[in-house]
Formats: structure tokens, sequence, C-alpha cells
């Protein structure tokens, strides 16, 4: 009731009746009184009265806003510079939180999420869980039970929109046509895959991703039906028809990055079915499980449906590798956990950095303000009241920024979608939440608590009437400032603490991009080929397709701007593929067990060169090694090591696949698999002589071959693999095979080992630019924080640094004794942060390549990097000292 | 003797349960019930009115007296008839305990 009377008073005309009244009453008060004196002061009771409708507190606190006012304006610069680096970091860290939250912290957009599943396969714990191939999703799906629905993605490359210009890259992937029922999503536009789509002549249809729609196809709900032109890397058009739009945020996300954009039916050809023959693993699984399974149990289940279908085919000995059943989110989040955590962490830094400046920055304002406290002290201000002004100063400023911060996020947010990488999962999703804004503004108060109170705490403690009395001349040395040493320390504390990371992972980054791959990955680029058997087998009807492949080289050979030429067949290209392994007899050795089996790759004898793949011992293929001649084989480096440890193992009889098999050679250890994969022992066999690369189906009318072209180029690899590609056309007969209904595409869309490479290794790029942008975001901020520190105690000092050049001091006592209590103190808080960083080195082991988190250097470079830099930062104010004339300092004030 | 501060409200109440009175004879008549007792300065007195009358716990309205005069007449509202029945009670209570601790029997050195 009294808050609303007096809500009522505040109203202009209520407030100016009421004093009408007021003053009429008292009038009449005074008629009636026998001596009106004894009424003491009518003007005091009036005021008194008045103060009963008065918001007195708020009064006080418009009181302290205005004073705050004064104050940000008699004080421009540090200010300007202390809402400056507030805005910067609190806009930083809301983005980053933001994009973080978006694509790795959220739940998957899936109902009943916690049934959808992840299927796998592990051969060695070194690798992580794996896709699967083709022939075991079959297998398993046909079989299991403890699955309600289980679907497949097949991630197919990048395609790009023929109508769409010079737009980028857009990723297709191939589904299973049950996969959106297995996620029970729903098309919000037109509709999913029906259980049709993947015959073959009626898969061509795309269902778009929500993101895409609305960047492509500017939203617009007409393009259900219409029929687009998707055009590969070597400019090869197919015709699809647009049949759905998937809702906001939901694309496969097997990993954070590189989702799918577009999706097509994923076609199975009649090997998918066929067990026994060489797998390639390339199939992620997904599964919905029954109700109240778990994940043991479906494990168990999955093992029972290989065992059933390798009894089928009469496979004997041991399977490779042990099928891994995880929740999808853990399968998802698990491998960003670590990066999640660094970035977060790096964020925080950033934050804290900010913070402690600005902090710093507003207690030398109150510092250097210490005149006008004390001349407010002597005119009957409390000390609570200049500690509240203090306060309300640094609550205004940190609202302030991070109201312009939470604008700048906003559209700071849209520059940073648009330069994420070729398309984060999810990044259509990152928008500013009210997390965020609530972290953002919590971090900020915190600021403007410990700006006020440090500055309070300062105030509360000063002499005011003695710093009156005194005239302002500080002279009492540093000890004075032990506050600003204290953020001056915390500052540089977070700054190398994030700094040794940003090291890390940066040194990490040029490690991967840099590392030895064994083979040289420019303008080299990967073409399947595969054409049926009964084409191969050309002239005298040769077993092992010689002539079919010499003349297919002999083509490519001849376009210009092919500067080698290659074949591999059994397994993928590196950087680009696995192979099926095989067990090898070492005589004396016996056969190698499952984790020693051989990544086995047929190649032709021109491979090793084109590649740049370097022979050690021994020789490589010649064009002597053909079906007839005895069997050769080449091994890497890591299998002589692993498996003929002590043995020659050049020379050497093994038997493989029952044949004897003579070792020539042993070639460098390549990564194909990228520099981060673990070695792994390969085998190299003489395509000529690997009858295995023609696929033999039940029925010999449906075996094809297939093998994959490596082409050096001598400049731009994309249009000379297109070149190859039209010279090749003659030896295919057409640009489609078709095989008892299977459509195989004869020549398949080049691949260059660079994309691929940077496939590979664009998380990490990612993760080390962001880390590197907030290093240097934290190094700018940690040089204000010196320089500004280091300026405002020499301004306060100026008279006692007069008086010790008039004393005789040079100036380089002067610029010596600033700069070593700068340096001293950075010192201190680069060590502290240095043992920070030391000691969550734990936390990076998995993110780091190529250098050991405890390695010395990188924290030698921090030490470099941020002592020259707080030494140059105090070395500004430290020469601005050595210029001070004693005569105009102690004459000043 | 001048009241406590906020025994001043207790007083403007009490009196007002006496019937409505301006802001004149509210004072006179503090001063005439307490046998001149107590005094409230007019400058307490006059904002306890106004505080009292933003609670709701008196009303104040113009009224001609017999006199021909205006003047603000002030008279308790019920929930001002609630208040003193509280702050009564309340009174009670601590005057009680005062006189308890002021005791004689509680010299020094007993």
């Amino acid at each position: 009731m009294s808050i609303l009377r007096r809500l009522l008073l505040l109203l202009p005309w209520r407030r100016r009746a009421a004093e009408r009244d007021m003053r009429e009453e008292l009038l009449s008060i005074v008629a009636m009184a026998e001596d009106p004196r004894e009424l003491g002061s009518l003007s005091r009771a009036a005021e008194d009265a008045r103060a009963q409708w008065e918001w007195t507190r708020l009064r006080q606190v418009g009181n302290d806003l205005g004073y705050a006012w004064k104050s940000f304006r008699s004080h421009r610069g540090t200010t300007a510079l202390a809402f400056g680096i507030l805005t910067l970091t609190l806009a930083v860290g809301t983005v980053t939180f933001s994009v973080v939250d978006a694509i790795v912290l959220r739940p998957l957009p899936y109902t009943d999420r916690d049934d959808l599943v992840s299927v796998a396969r592990q051969v060695r714990p070194s690798d992580g869980p794996g896709p699967v191939s083709p022939q075991q999703f079959f297998a398993w799906r046909d079989r299991v039970q403890t699955f309600d629905m289980i679907g497949a993605v097949v991630s197919s490359g990048v395609t790009r929109i023929a109508s769409d210009g010079s737009s980028g890259d857009l990723r297709i992937g191939r589904v299973t046509t049950n996969l959106f029922d297995v996620l029970r999503v729903q098309a919000v536009l037109g509709r999913a895959f029906l259980p049709g789509d993947d015959t073959p002549g009626r898969d061509q249809v795309v269902v778009l991703t929500h993101d895409v729609w609305v960047r492509r196809f500017a939203a617009d709900a007409g393009v259900i039906g219409r029929r687009i032109a998707l055009v590969d890397r070597a400019a090869a058009e197919t015709m699809v028809e647009v049949v759905g739009v998937l809702p906001p945020g939901v694309v496969y996300p097997a990993s954070a990055i590189q989702p799918i954009d577009l999706f097509r039916p994923y076609v199975p050809t009649e090997r998918d079915w066929m067990y026994p023959l060489p797998q390639a693993y390339f199939v992620d699984v997904i599964g919905r499980l029954k109700p109240r399974v778990s994940l043991e149990q479906a494990r168990a289940d999955i093992e029972r449906a290989t065992a059933a279908v390798r009894s089928e085919f009469g496979m004997t000995g041991a399977p490779i590798g042990t099928a891994v059943v995880m929740r999808l989110h853990d399968r998802i989040v698990g491998k960003a956990r670590g990066w999640l955590l660094l970035i977060l962490a790096g964020v925080g830094c950033v934050v804290l950095v900010g913070c402690v400046n600005a902090s710093s920055l507003l207690l030398s304002r109150a510092v250097s303000r210490a005149r006008e406290f004390s001349t407010r002290a002597a005119l009957g201000a409390s000390r609570t009241r200049l500690v509240r002004t203090l306060l309300a100063e640094g609550f205004i400023l940190v609202f302030a920024a991070s109201a312009t911060a939470t604008l700048f996020s906003h559209w700071g947010l849209g520059l940073v979608k648009a330069s994420l990488p070729s398309g984060l999962a999810r990044a259509s999703t990152i928008a500013i939440d009210g997390r965020v804004l609530v972290a953002s503004i919590a971090v900020a108060v915190l600021c403007g608590v410990i700006a006020g109170g440090a500055s309070g705490w300062r105030i509360g403690r000063m002499d005011l009437f003695d710093h009156l009395r005194s005239g302002a001349a500080v002279v009492g040395g540093y000890r004075q400032f032990r506050a600003f040493g204290a953020f001056l320390i915390a500052e540089m504390a977070f700054v190398s603490a994030l700094l040794v990371a940003t090291t890390l992972l940066v040194t990490s980054f040029v490690a991967v991009v840099t590392a030895d791959l064994g083979f040289d990955r420019r303008n080299v680029v990967a073409i399947w080929i595969q054409t049926p058997v009964a084409r191969a087998v050309q002239g005298d009807g040769d077993r092992i397709w010689t002539s079919f492949f010499d003349d297919v080289l002999r083509r490519a050979r001849a376009v210009p701007g092919v500067a080698a030429v290659g074949l591999i067949g059994l397994g993928g290209a590196p950087l680009g593929g696995g192979a099926t392994r095989y067990s090898l007899e070492i005589p004396g050795r016996g056969t190698t067990p499952p984790e020693d089996f051989l990544e086995t790759r047929a190649v032709s004898p021109e491979y090793f060169s084109t590649i740049g793949l370097r022979v050690r011992e021994g020789r490589a293929f010649t064009a002597s090694d053909v079906d007839g001649a005895p069997s050769v084989a080449i091994i890497n480096e890591w299998a002589a090591q692993r498996l003929f440890a002590g043995l020659k193992a050049v020379g050497t009889v093994v038997r493989f696949n029952d044949r004897p098999t003579r070792i020539v050679g042993i070639v460098q250890d390549p990564k194909i698999h990228g520099p981060e994969a673990a070695s792994i022992s390969q085998l190299y066999l003489p395509l000529a002589q690997s009858p295995m690369v023609g696929i033999l189906a039940a029925d010999p009318a449906s075996s094809f071959v297939a093998a994959q072209l490596v082409i050096r180029a001598t400049a731009d690899p994309y249009a000379t693999a297109s070149a190859v590609r039209q010279a090749l056309y003659p030896v295919f007969g057409a640009e489609k095979v078709t095989v008892r209904g299977m459509t195989l595409d004869s020549i398949s869309a080049p691949r260059s080992l660079d994309d691929s490479f940077w496939e590979i290794t664009e998380a990490r790029r990612f993760n080390a630019s962001l880390m590197g942008a907030f290093g240097l975001v934290a190094l700018v901020i940690g040089a204000i924080g010196v320089y500004g520190t280091m300026a405002f105690i020499v301004a306060q000092q100026t008279r006692s640094i007069g008086l010790r050049i008039a004393l005789g001091a040079t100036p380089s006592d002067v610029i010596r004794s600033v700069v070593s209590a700068a340096v001293w103190r950075a010192g201190v808080g680069i060590g502290t942060g240095l043992l920070i960083a030391w000691a969550s080195a734990g936390l990076f082991t998995s993110l780091v390549f190529g250098v050991e988190p405890t390695d010395m250097r990188p924290y030698l470079v921090v030490v470099a990097i941020l002592g020259s830099v707080a030494f140059l930062a105090a070395l500004v104010p430290a020469r601005r000292a050595a210029r001070i004339d004693p005569i105009l300092s102690l004459r000043a004030e | 003797m001048e009241p406590l501060y906020g025994v001043v409200d207790l007083i403007v109440l009490r009196v007002l349960r006496l019937g409505p009175k301006h802001g004149y004879a509210i004072a006179t008549a503090i001063r005439q019930h307490s046998d001149d007792a107590l005094r409230v300065e007019f400058g307490s007195l006059y904002p306890a009115l106004k505080r009292l009358e933003l609670k709701g716990w008196i009303s104040a309205r113009w009224e001609t007296s017999e006199h021909n005069r205006r003047a603000k007449v002030y008279r308790l509202t019920a929930a001002g008839n609630r208040q003193l029945r509280r702050e009564t009670s309340e009174w009670n209570v601590f005057a009680a305990g005062v006189a308890r601790l002021l005791k004689p029997a509680m010299t020094e050195g007993d």
C-alpha cells in the first residue's frame, strides 16, 4: 500500500497537489496555534514530511550515478580503455561459448536419443572406434534382435549445385532409406526417404538439411519437386530431384566437423552382401535399441550376428577387430570433449585477463582521485558513501560493457558463422542464448565487484586527511602499489597459461602439416575406376587383366599435365581409405596374429615413384613382376621391424594367400591414414600378380575389376584428372556400367591427396587458429595491462622520481628501476602461469602432436614472448619517467 | 520528556483512537493525556502523520470546524486500529521488560 502511494506521488501533478495540500495544512495549523513559535521550524517539518514519500535510497543511487558519470567524463582515456577491454573480452567469451555450446554441448536434437547407438569396429585400442564395411552392416541388419532399427551413413565426398555458380562445396552423404526413421526425424517439407528410393534408377532424389535449404535455396518452399544438377569435382553432372527438407538443427553429426549437407539414398550393390569378399570400411552404423536393452546386450547381439554370417559363408579363423556399441552422443562428443575443455579454458583465461585488466584500470582511476575523495571526505561524505560511489562506477562500466558486448556478439556471431570451417555440424543453430547471456553478466558483475571492491578497500585504508595535507605527493616507492602488483601478477599468470596451450597447439598443428608422410601429397589425385571383368579381359584373355591396366596407364600417361601415374587396388589410396588386412606366414615365426595382420594393397610398378614413396631396402616392383613370374611382395618399415625383427626381411620367402612369396623390398613407413594415425604393418603386391582386384561374385558375369588411378599432375590436379577421365572413356566404353541391375560409375570423381589431407587435419587447424586468436587477444590485453599499470605508477610517482633525479639519479637508473619493478612482477605471474599449465598438461596429452605437453620448449617460447612484451610495455613509461624534469615535477601540484 | 523514536507513531495512533483530530489538536491531546509528561515536537509529529497516512493507518480529510475554520482532520482506519493493538501489546512487553531491568534489586554490588 505504502509503496503504491509513494509510487503515485512520483507523478508530478500528484506531487504538486501534495505540496499544495501540505502548505495549506501547515498554514491552518499556524492559524490555530496559540503561540506559533512552539511549532518550531515549519520548513524543517515540511522537509521531514516530504522525506516520507521521497525515495531517499534511490535518490542517493541517482547521486552516485551522477558522480560516476562526471568522473567518467573527467577520466575519458582510462574509462574508454577499461570499457573497450571489458567489451572485447566479454564479446569474445560470449561468441566462443555460443559456438562451442551449439556445436558440442547441446544434446542431439533427436527424440529418445538415449536409445540411439553407434556401432563401430575397433581393431587396436590405439585406433579408436572406426567405420564398418557394408558387408558387416548388412549382415547385422538382417540378423540383430536387440535393435529396433539399424541404419547406415556413407559419406561420399563433396559436390556443388550447378545453378549455384561459385558458391562452395557441399558435403553429400548416402544413407540407408530408414536412417531418418532410426533418428525419428521427419521432414519439415516434402518427405524423407521411402523404402523404394534405394533401387537403382530410382535413387536420383535428394533430401536437404535445413541449413542448405536456407543458405542455398533462400528457404523457398517451392524447391520440393525441383530437379537440380549436382556437379562433382570432375565436373560430371547428376540430375536429382529435391524431395524433402529436414528440420533445423538436424544434421548427421558423425563428427562435429564436416556434417552432411545433402542426403541421397545408399544403393546397396550385390557385393555388399558377399561377406567373404575383401571389405572396405566406410560405413557409419546408427541403431536404435529396443527399450531396456543394455549396451552390453547389444554388443553381444552384434558379435552373435557376425559369428552367424561367418559360419554361413564357411569362414574360419579369428575375425579382425571387435564390435563396439556406444551411445551416439558419446561417439560424437567423445572426440570433441578434450578440445571443448581446452577452448573453454582458453576463453576463460581471456575473460579473466580482461576483467583483471579492467579492474586494475578502475583501481588506478580511484587512486589518482585520492584528492577528490579526500575533499569529499572532508566535506562530510562517509567512507561507505565513497566506497559506494566506486562500486557504482564499477557496475555502470561493467553493465554498459556487457550490454555493448551483447550487441557486438550478435554481430560477431554472424561474422564467425561465415568464417567457420567449411560447415560445422549444427552451425546454423548457433545463437546467443539466455544461459550465455546470464553467464556473461555474472562474469561482468564479478568484474564490477573486484574492481569496485579493490578500489573501495584501498580508499578505506587510505588516510584521506593526511593525503589532503601532504598535497598528493606520494613518496613511498612501489609498496604503495601492492594491489597493482597483484593484478599484474594475476594477469600475466592467465596470459602465460593460455599462451602455453596456444603454443602447444600451434606447434602441434605445424608438426601435423609438415610431418613427413613418407610420400608427397602435393598435386596428386586419385580416381576410382571399375569395369566388368568381361570388359577387362581383352585380346588373349589374360587372367590378371594386365593388358587392361596397361592400356589404362598408357592412355593416362599420354594426357598433357600428367607427370606420373600409377594404379593401386585392393585397398584405398593414401589418406583416402582403409585396406583389407591379411595374415602372412613367416618361416620360423608362424602365421601373424590378427593384431599384426597387414593392410594389403596391390600396386603397379610406377605407383611408388608416382606418390614419391621411397624404397629403403631392396627394390620396387618392375614390369617383369607379372602373372607367371615368381610371386613377390614389398613391406613397409614398420612391418619389417615388428614382424621380421632379427630376420633379414628382404629375400625371405613368406607364404601369402597360400603362395610362396618373396619379400623383395622395404618401403619407408608411409603415414597412409594421416600424420596422426598410428603406424600399421603394410604389404604391397604387384597388381599384375593380384587376381583379387577382380571382384568375383557368385556369377562371373557380375564380377568387376576395381582399382584407383593415382596421378601426379604438373599443375592443377583436378583439371588434369578431368582430362584423364575424358581420355579413359574409350576404354570403359560408357560413363556408367550396369551389371545385373547394378549401376556403377565407371570412373569416379577425383579426389586430391591434398584435399584428403586438409579434411583429416581440419579440426586441428580450426582449433589451432581459434586458440591462436585467443592467445593474441590475451597477449594484447596483457601488454596493455603492463603498460597501463606502469604508466600509472610512473605518473603517480612523478614527484618522487623527480626528487631522485634531482638527487643525482641518471636516466638509466630511473628506467632500470621502473622496468625492473614491472618485469619482476610479470616474471612472478609468468612463472605462476607456467606452473598452472604444467600441472594441467595431462589435459593436453591427447590434443598435442609431435611435442610433449611437458616439453620445455613451448614454455621457453612463452617466457621469451611474454617477457619481451612485458619489457617493452614497461619501457615506454620508464622512458617517460627518465625524461621527468625535476624542477617542474617538484613545482607541480 | 521527548518519547523514543518510533513511539511517536504509537502515541499518535492511540490519541486518534479517541476520535478524529487535526494536526494541532493531536499535539495538544498528547500533552494533555499524558498530563504534560510527554511533549512531542511538532517537527517530529508532522512527518509521523504523513508516514502513517502513507501506510494507510490513518486517513485525512479537509473539514470545516465549528468556528468555520478549515482544518485537515485525521482519523484511525481499520488497519490503523489493528496496528495500534499490535503495537500496544508489543509496547507493554517491552515496557515490562525495561521495568524489571530497572528494579532497585538490581543495584550494583548486590
